[in-house]
């Protein structure tokens, strides 16, 4: 593959792929390495930008994916029919910010942390696709244990999990500081002694 | 003391009234006046029964907590004990809920991010499916009927005449039972579940053990834990005094 047709190529891929496309894979493909793929989407959202073109590439899950640009959405719309999403309820939303934050986690956990049934709340995350199964925690009675997914990612405008900003909860006082998200997507409390 | 009416539709649930109240009193979670809060969440959900909320026994198992709370905190504190503040779990509960509350507003602001952006859907591909092409002769057809029947045969109902050993009126006393499982454990210290079993000659046998078991845990009489090693549950006497 010849080094100019790279950011071509990529181009075309990931309009053929529609989902997101991973760096390494394209690396892979085009016989190339992770910098020049980098460079070539560089270049690419570049030339997208600076003339505003119809399309541009965001960045999901380690990967590329193309889209069209918000500004035409009006004409889009016109032609494909609006994107009509319905706001998801309070609980539910509590119950994506539990889950966002502590994957993998199950229905009991959350329910022990809201105070009440979320039943509901959960079913109506996994028939948005914002959340699904991660197997099952390995105590008695085998819980499905839940994590969010890349659509997740995407309508929340988030690359990955990790970018969920930590909460500062030192308004709220205590000896309790700020909540954070490491590496493995758990959170964690720091600066305070163990609770039990 | 003024009398707010209170949506109880509005919050999510107990913890969510609790932190209101909290707020509304400007208190903190950590140093919460059980007295005055308890007052004022009992009178915020007066009535629940007769509305038709969601969530109705969470709310009602709080009230409960919160008047375990304050009858704990008005016994005299005994010197000796170093007991914790029986507030302490509900703060720590209070705190999380919290903490999920309010990372949910700030995921709220993010909610439609790609609203006005169009994906376009994965590319179904479709793969062609080969036929089937393998040869086989009569014979394998006939051999994989006559399993088929042998399986039919088996599985049949089986004549009521076969039933005269099991359904005579066996009688298995659950007592005689549990005490032979409260001897044994006394022996054996633990006993696996599947081995409370053994030497079993019947079925009535097999269902009366089984009983004895729920009775002797009913009881209090003996503890059924779960072995991760072992994979298993395992019987032990209970030695502790009270229930857990």
């Amino acid at each position: 593959m010849i080094k100019d047709k790279i950011p071509y190529a990529i181009e075309g891929i990931l309009f053929a792929a529609g989902e997101p496309v991973k760096a390494a894979k394209l690396a892979a493909v085009l016989e190339t390495d992770i910098e020049t793929v980098e460079e070539a989407v560089k270049l690419l959202r570049y030339n997208y930008d600076t003339e505003e073109r119809g399309m541009t590439i965001i960045d999901i899950d380690d990967g590329y994916q193309l889209c069209s640009r918000p500004d035409y959405y009006n004409y889009i719309q016109l032609i494909l029919g609006e994107q009509r999403r319905q706001a998801l309820s309070n609980a539910a939303m509590e119950a994506l910010a539990i889950i966002a934050y502590k994957q993998p986690i199950t229905k009991g956990q959350i329910e022990y942390i809201r105070g009440v049934n979320s039943d509901a709340a959960v079913n109506r995350l996994v028939e948005r696709g914002l959340i699904e199964e991660a197997g099952r925690l390995d105590a008695p009675g085998r819980p499905i244990l839940y994590r969010t997914t890349q659509n997740f990612l995407r309508c929340f405008g988030l690359s990955t999990p990790r970018d969920l900003p930590p909460l500062d909860m030192s308004q709220f006082g205590g000896e309790y500081e700020q909540i954070s998200l490491d590496i493995d997507g758990e959170a964690q409390l720091e600066g305070q002694e163990e609770l039990e | 003391m003024d009398t707010l009416l209170y949506k109880l539709d509005n919050f999510e649930g107990p913890l969510d009234l609790l932190l209101h109240l909290i707020s509304k009193n400007k208190v903190s979670i950590y140093d919460i006046p059980i007295v005055e809060i308890t007052a004022q969440y009992l009178e915020a959900i007066e009535g629940i029964e007769a509305m038709e909320i969601e969530n109705t026994s969470e709310f009602l198992v709080m009230a409960a907590q919160l008047l375990y709370i304050k009858s704990k905190m008005l016994l005299p504190k005994n010197e000796e004990e170093d007991e914790e503040d029986p507030r302490e779990d509900l703060a720590r509960r209070l705190f999380e809920y919290q903490q999920y509350k309010e990372a949910s507003k700030e995921l709220r602001k993010t909610e439609f991010s790609t609203r006005y952006m169009f994906f376009k859907e994965e590319e179904a591909i479709k793969f062609p499916v080969p036929e089937y092409d393998k040869h086989h002769s009569v014979d394998e057809l006939i051999d994989a009927f006559g399993s088929i029947l042998q399986r039919k045969i088996r599985l049949a109902k089986p004549e009521k005449r076969a039933f005269s050993g099991i359904v005579g009126r066996e009688k298995v006393s659950i007592g005689d039972m549990s005490d032979r499982l409260t001897k044994r454990l006394k022996k054996d210290k633990r006993i696996a579940f599947i081995s409370a079993f053994d030497g079993a000659k019947s079925k009535p046998e097999l269902v009366a053990i089984f009983l004895a078991i729920l009775e002797l845990i009913s009881q209090n009489k003996i503890i059924c834990d779960y072995s991760d090693e072992e994979k298993d549950y395992i019987l032990k006497e209970n030695t502790r005094g009270k229930s857990e």
